[in-house]
């Protein structure tokens, strides 16, 4: 209502001319904003990884079992993508590591380290890795091959202090972008605290490099860095080299938060 | 108005808010998801939901908490307040999209349940930087769905218009929260100043016009206490100063009254609405009824009842005119008590 006469009532279902002259007035520069205000938003943000995760693409594949240090499938190299690792982290459906699953279809087909297997999974590729989820769950080996190939021998050992930040590789090389930081720390501890191998990213050059975190004994130690996950620390441990993965051995009581 | 809890009744105002309402969302869902594919597509198609869906609500909140002071600042906005209640359940929509994208996203599937996993992955509660920001989108979430659940009318007749008032004031804390939610999750993720400029704007512009209003508001009561007062009548102001069909309104002893002149008589109601608090005096005589500037609800003058069927009811004051000086007691009586409308001899 601009004046007594244009007392506005909404029931009534009208609006006086000068009240649509108003409301243009109002609404017109509203509706040019948004789009510059929207610009600025998207243009400013973190960019985004190149990570893939390929959801509800469950594929077959062929090579061979490992479980430790950590669960990985050697594969063939012809089943992945271009610049891909062929040394797959196994990682379990959801936020679960593969030893959820991995366990009880050993305890039904027995000890399978070791095994060239057929299994079924989703491909997670991104900065030359590869993952494979078991989203089959307990139903992801289809066929054990053959056993005992050989096991891959460690890289020589040395010691170093690092500064990074601890996450969880199922997210950060294709599920989830972000996958890193304050926005991503809750879920990455419900990853990490499922099993799935805490990794250690550090910053190198314009990239990164990347260290799947054991403990001083090559024990899993993910309940130990929870309260450690998404934020800038500091750790030193021994650093070897396992099936094209680097490991850091560390003392998780070495931490230390950067400010 | 309505007698009954039937389907909202379309007129065509409400259809045309409702379209412009859902072009501006369209707007600003194809300028995100347009903009977001062009400057940078590796965005999954799950943050892409996340982020189009908090930034849509996100938005709407700011318009729907901007509507109210700017209708007590300048009535020319009171076309925008008056279905602003879809606004507040479409604002709802995207909230809970939102939401649950996140908490499956984010908590769902893993060692724990995810509303546990909200409260208890990141135990950093005595840390700002760090601090789980997520619980507050989680408790801003609650209060928008208790809103949202009971925005029909028949909750507001049922709760009553004071317990239902209150509750949607909660719409305060729910975006106090929400202002939580961003500061301490996104903007610690994102680096740039631009996102803490936005931010500070934002809650800037909604802070500083409720503090206008709220100034508008103080200072009308403040002038109100100077009031001369013989045998219980206090007085008000010359006859003239009442705008034909209008409302002088006074605070006195607690009482905001509404003063209207209309076909040469004088009558007076108290102040606020029963539907939804809104300011009587700010209305106009329509039909022969006051008629509140906020939805439209109606009440007779003489004795503060809304025509039948309707059942509301306002308490009237007795209205004494001495010579052209207008007089008035402020004790009320009773609500739909009628009170004879004091004649005005030219």
């Amino acid at each position: 209502m601009s004046n007594n006469s244009n007392f506005f009532i909404g029931w009534k279902g009208t609006l006086s001319s000068s009240d649509k002259k108003w409301i243009r007035r109002i609404l017109i520069p509203a509706f040019v904003g948004i789009p510059i205000l929207l610009w600025c938003i998207v243009f400013f943000a973190k960019p985004f990884g190149t990570g893939v995760f390929e959801l509800g693409n469950v594929k077959t594949f062929t090579g061979v079992y490992y479980d430790d240090p950590f669960p990985v499938f050697l594969l063939d190299k012809e089943q992945l993508p271009t610049n891909t690792s062929n040394s797959a982290l196994l990682v379990g459906f959801g936020k679960h590591g593969a030893k959820t699953f991995m366990n009880p279809i050993e305890n039904s087909k027995g000890k399978l380290t070791g095994h060239r297997l057929k299994l079924q999974g989703t491909l997670i590729y991104g900065d030359g890795k590869t993952l494979i989820e078991l989203t089959k769950k307990e139903q992801s080996v289809l066929e054990v091959v053959s056993p005992e190939i050989g096991i891959a021998q460690k890289s020589r050992i040395s010691k170093q202090s690092l500064r990074g930040e601890i996450i969880d590789p199922k997210c950060w090389f294709g599920v989830m972008k972000p996958a890193e930081g304050k926005v991503h720390k809750s879920c990455a501890i419900r990853c990490i605290s499922g099993g799935i191998p805490p990794v250690f990213k550090i910053q190198k050059g314009t990239g990164f490099e990347y260290f799947i975190i054991k403990g001083s004994n090559g024990e899993d130690i993910n309940q130990h860095v929870l309260d450690f996950i998404g934020e800038e620390i500091q750790l030193s441990g021994e650093i070897y080299e396992r099936y094209g993965w680097k490991i850091i051995n560390v003392d998780p009581s070495s931490f230390e938060y950067i400010d | 108005m309505s007698n009954t809890y039937s389907s909202v009744g379309w007129n065509n105002f409400k259809k045309s808010y409702d379209k412009i309402m859902l072009l501006g969302i369209g707007l600003i869902v194809s300028s995100f998801i347009g903009l977001q594919l062009v400057l940078d597509s590796n965005i999954t198609i799950e943050t892409l939901i996340i982020r189009t869906t908090s930034l849509t609500a996100v938005f709407l909140l700011h318009f729907i908490l901007i509507i109210g002071p700017l209708s007590r600042i300048n009535p020319a906005f009171l076309p925008l307040l008056y279905n602003r209640r879809h606004l507040g359940v479409t604002m709802f929509v995207f909230a809970a999209i939102h939401s649950i994208f996140c908490m499956i996203q984010f908590h769902a599937l893993g060692n724990v349940n995810p509303i546990e996993s909200i409260f208890l992955s990141n135990t950093k509660y005595l840390s700002i930087s760090q601090f789980p920001f997520q619980v507050f989108g989680f408790f801003a979430f609650i209060i928008f769905f208790l809103m949202a659940a009971t925005s029909h009318d028949f909750w507001l007749k049922n709760l009553s218009p004071k317990i239902w008032k209150a509750l949607h004031m909660m719409v305060y804390i729910a975006y106090g929260l929400v202002v939580l939610h961003i500061a301490l999750g996104i903007l610690q993720y994102e680096d740039k100043l631009v996102y803490w400029i936005l931010l500070i704007v934002s809650f800037g512009t909604v802070a500083g016009l409720h503090l206008w209003a709220g100034i508008k508001a103080f200072r009308w009561i403040r002038s109100q206490n100077k009031f001369l007062v013989e045998n219980g009548f206090a007085e008000v102001c010359t006859v003239d100063e009442i705008p034909t069909d209008c409302a002088k309104t006074v605070f006195i002893n607690g009482q905001n009254i509404a003063i209207f002149k209309y076909d040469n008589k004088l009558s007076a109601v108290n102040n606020v609405c029963r539907h939804q608090m809104g300011p009587i005096g700010e209305g106009k005589i329509i039909d022969g009824c006051i008629t509140c500037p906020w939805h439209g609800y109606q009440y007779l003058p003489e004795n503060g009842q809304s025509p039948p069927p309707f059942t509301e009811k306002l308490e009237t004051y007795e209205v004494k005119l001495i010579k052209d000086i207008v007089w008035i007691n402020p004790n009320p009586k009773p609500e739909g008590t009628f009170i004879e409308p004091v004649k005005i001899i030219q």
